[in-house]
């Protein structure tokens, strides 16, 4: 009887696909950082990868996994998977408490403490043990630093896999210690097919990956109307602040805070356009009426206020908490307005 | 499936079972637990995926299969029955249960999400009497850390195995504590495991009334261990690491030594552990013609002074030790006189039930504390 033949089921990932297919087994590193823009697919292909590594079907390399081998049957198509060795977490990762009593994981949300102690336990099924830490930021230092010894010298047999869409928000002492694979955007083919392999019927999946700009999370923002509600958002916000009056809120996140600068820099560019004696195309022209009322602004303002907005864009990269990079915005414009 | 069982038998096996789930687990399956219908009986299966507590108790079979249903919730169902009869039936998402003339339906979740057990592949397997086992480890696991920050490995207590002897070791860093059991047949292998403190406190919890206690590690890199004893089966995940070596705190031989009244000498620690009030809690134990003198102070509450008669052998000394160590090991003494040994003010001490078989087989060792 002949053996099922191997898959490993990702979209896009081409160079990261090449690159572990390429890579023997014993010289898999012990930690790798998945950067790319979000909706590329890292956390999924982190996810196939453990798959391919707890696969009980003998293998060449590292990729690829037999679908019916029971340790396969535990990963299911969709987020939450079953098998005990393989560990997700995503998000934000505080240390824990010190004090907690002896015993096992029991608080409400894991800490990097618990992560530790977790795998510091022999693998369940014999195998290797492998963590994924999606999206990973650490809400304090001391988190980081919980991990620090963890990251540069893992029990035996575990592999860790973090994935962000901001490295230059990990300290740097943790990004050390990781072999860093980037993932590039999806083709507007590969957004279709992931989006129509998520449920989404022919015709919104051909709308949503014309806005997605190769993201899967920006293509179904775009479906879900967020897109338009997050520069609805930041216009309004804008013309508060150029008012002199205080926003009533916020749009400023960790997801929407490079898209919300972007749109601000579109408003500021704009702004200016008008005031110039040749006509020039308006890339908000929507908001054309309302920028028309304002005072229109001086070289001098304009350059500052380019230089602050480049200024946050480099700030969103960073641990800088999305809030105060837009405040620092803020006070640049409102004292212009 | 279908069977039917008495209420307090399923309650018991379902509140042990229960114990064992994680109710904030992100794997939903996993605040269930699992029935599985057996020879004539049911296995009620709980996991965190650490420790995995199975349960077996008599129930009349009528379909074959498995179901799951949520732990804290059935649990609590199942307290508050009166006795008698019960009968279960399930499909993969629904449980129904019928007492008398009570009738409840409980979502489930398909059993076949539920983790499998660990690989059967077993190697070194080992028996020994249910109250020996129970006895060495509630004589050893209340010195294992139960700080996080210093490891998995000090949270963990050593199973140590080689020829006819069990050797069970527990260190938070400070204190130490080494029970040594004999095993009626001898194994072949020097093996050493470290498990989770608290996995071996379930199992000494639930081993009920069996006689004898078999401990078998399983799959190819002994990655985990077999507890069972009669309906129970407990399956932990052991500790990966290297156990340090305990031996080396141990001093080869000591210079003094006292025996005296164990509840004696808790009581007055527990007084004057009251007085040293601080965190180390430090008291001094001075011991001079016989007489052992307790003391402690403190700026905030005062000093305390008290004697007891003890039988002396060596030099005088006078030594200090944290007090709530101390009480911890006395607690775990069954015998009326406690054999204390010391090599110096600053070297670690030696502390024995005196004169009986227990003495023969525990031994702790404390750490004193610089005065």
């Amino acid at each position: 009887m002949s053996a099922a033949p191997l898959v490993f089921d990702v979209v896009g990932a081409a160079g990261p696909t090449q690159f572990f297919s390429r890579l023997p087994l014993d010289q898999l590193a012990h930690a790798y950082l998945f950067s790319g823009p979000a909706g590329v697919g890292k956390k999924t292909f982190a996810r196939r990868l453990a798959q391919s590594l707890l696969c009980h079907a003998p293998k060449p390399g590292i990729l690829g996994y037999d679908e019916s081998c029971v340790s396969c049957r535990l990963f299911t198509a969709a987020e939450d998977t079953r098998h005990p060795d393989f560990l997700e977490h995503v998000g934000s990762l505080k240390i824990g408490d010190a004090d907690a009593p002896m015993g096992f994981y029991e608080s409400a949300e894991l800490s990097s403490r618990d992560l530790v102690r977790l795998l510091s336990m022999r693998s369940y099924s014999g195998g290797r043990r492998i963590l994924l830490l999606g999206d990973l930021e650490f809400a304090t230092h001391h988190a980081a630093n919980a991990l620090l010894k963890f990251f540069e010298e893992p029990p035996s047999g575990v592999l860790l896999v973090v994935t962000t869409a901001a490295p230059g928000r990990l300290p740097g002492t943790i990004r050390s210690r990781l072999v860093e694979v980037r993932f590039g955007l999806l083709s507007r083919h590969e957004v279709r097919e992931v989006l129509l392999r998520g449920g989404c019927d022919p015709d919104s999946a051909q709308r949503a990956c014309a806005l997605a700009q190769g993201s899967v999370t920006q293509g179904l923002a775009a479906l879900a109307g967020q897109e338009e509600s997050l520069r609805a958002a930041v216009a309004a916000w804008f013309f508060d602040v150029v008012r002199g009056r205080t926003p009533q809120s916020t749009w400023a996140t960790r997801e929407t805070l490079n898209e919300g600068l972007a749109m601000l820099k579109t408003l500021v560019r704009d702004w200016s356009a008008l005031g110039l004696s040749e006509p020039v195309p308006l890339l908000a022209a929507d908001y054309a009426q309302e920028l028309r009322c304002l005072e229109p602004p001086s070289r001098t303002e304009l350059l500052a206020w380019f230089a602050r907005i480049d200024d946050a864009a480099h700030l969103a990269r960073t641990n800088v908490s999305p809030a105060m990079v837009c405040e620092a915005v803020r006070m640049s414009l409102t004292r212009a307005g | 499936m279908k069977f039917t069982c008495t209420t307090k038998e399923i309650a018991a096996a379902v509140a042990a079972a229960s114990k064992v789930v994680n109710v904030h687990t992100t794997v939903p399956v996993l605040s269930n637990i699992l029935f599985t219908t057996q020879d004539g009986k049911i296995a009620v299966r709980a996991t965190d995926l650490e420790l995995t507590l199975e349960q077996a108790f008599p129930a009349e079979v009528q379909e074959p299969g498995s179901v799951t249903v949520p732990a804290r919730l059935f649990s609590s169902f199942l307290a508050n029955l009166a006795p008698g009869a019960l009968e279960l039936s399930g499909s993969p998402t629904r449980v129904s249960v019928k007492v008398t003339r009570s009738n409840y339906d409980f979502h489930a979740l398909p059993p076949d999400e539920y983790p499998p057990l660990p690989p059967a592949s077993s190697g070194v397997t080992f028996s020994l009497p249910v109250k020996s086992f129970r006895d060495a480890v509630t004589g050893t696991i209340f010195a294992a850390s139960n700080e996080e920050a210093r490891g998995a490995v000090l949270m963990g207590t050593l199973l140590e195995v080689e020829g006819t002897t069990l050797r069970l070791v527990a260190t938070d860093g400070y204190r130490l504590a080494k029970y040594e059991l004999n095993l009626n047949e001898s194994v072949s292998v020097h093996e050493r495991f470290i498990v989770p403190s608290r996995a071996l406190g379930e199992a000494a919890r639930n081993l009920g009334n069996a006689e004898r206690v078999t401990l078998t590690a399983l799959g190819t890199h002994s990655n985990q261990l077999r507890i069972s004893a009669g309906d129970m089966t407990l399956t932990v995940r052991l500790v990966d690491g290297q156990y340090p070596n305990y031996g080396q705190v141990i001093p080869a031989k000591f210079d003094r030594s006292i025996q005296v009244n164990t509840e004696g000498l808790k009581g007055a620690l527990k007084r004057a552990q009251l007085v040293a009030g601080d965190r180390a809690s430090m008291v001094k134990l001075a011991v001079t013609n016989h007489i052992l003198v307790v003391t402690a102070s403190s700026d905030i509450s005062g000093n305390a002074y008290e004697e007891l008669e003890v039988e002396q052998s060596g030099d005088d000394l006078t030594i200090a030790f944290n007090a709530r160590y101390l009480v911890d090991i006395l607690d775990h003494i069954e015998t009326p006189q406690t054999a204390i040994e010391f090599l110096g003010p600053l070297s670690p001490a030696a502390i024995r039930p005196a004169q009986t078989e227990q003495g023969s087989n525990l031994l702790y060792v404390l750490m004193p504390l610089r005065q």
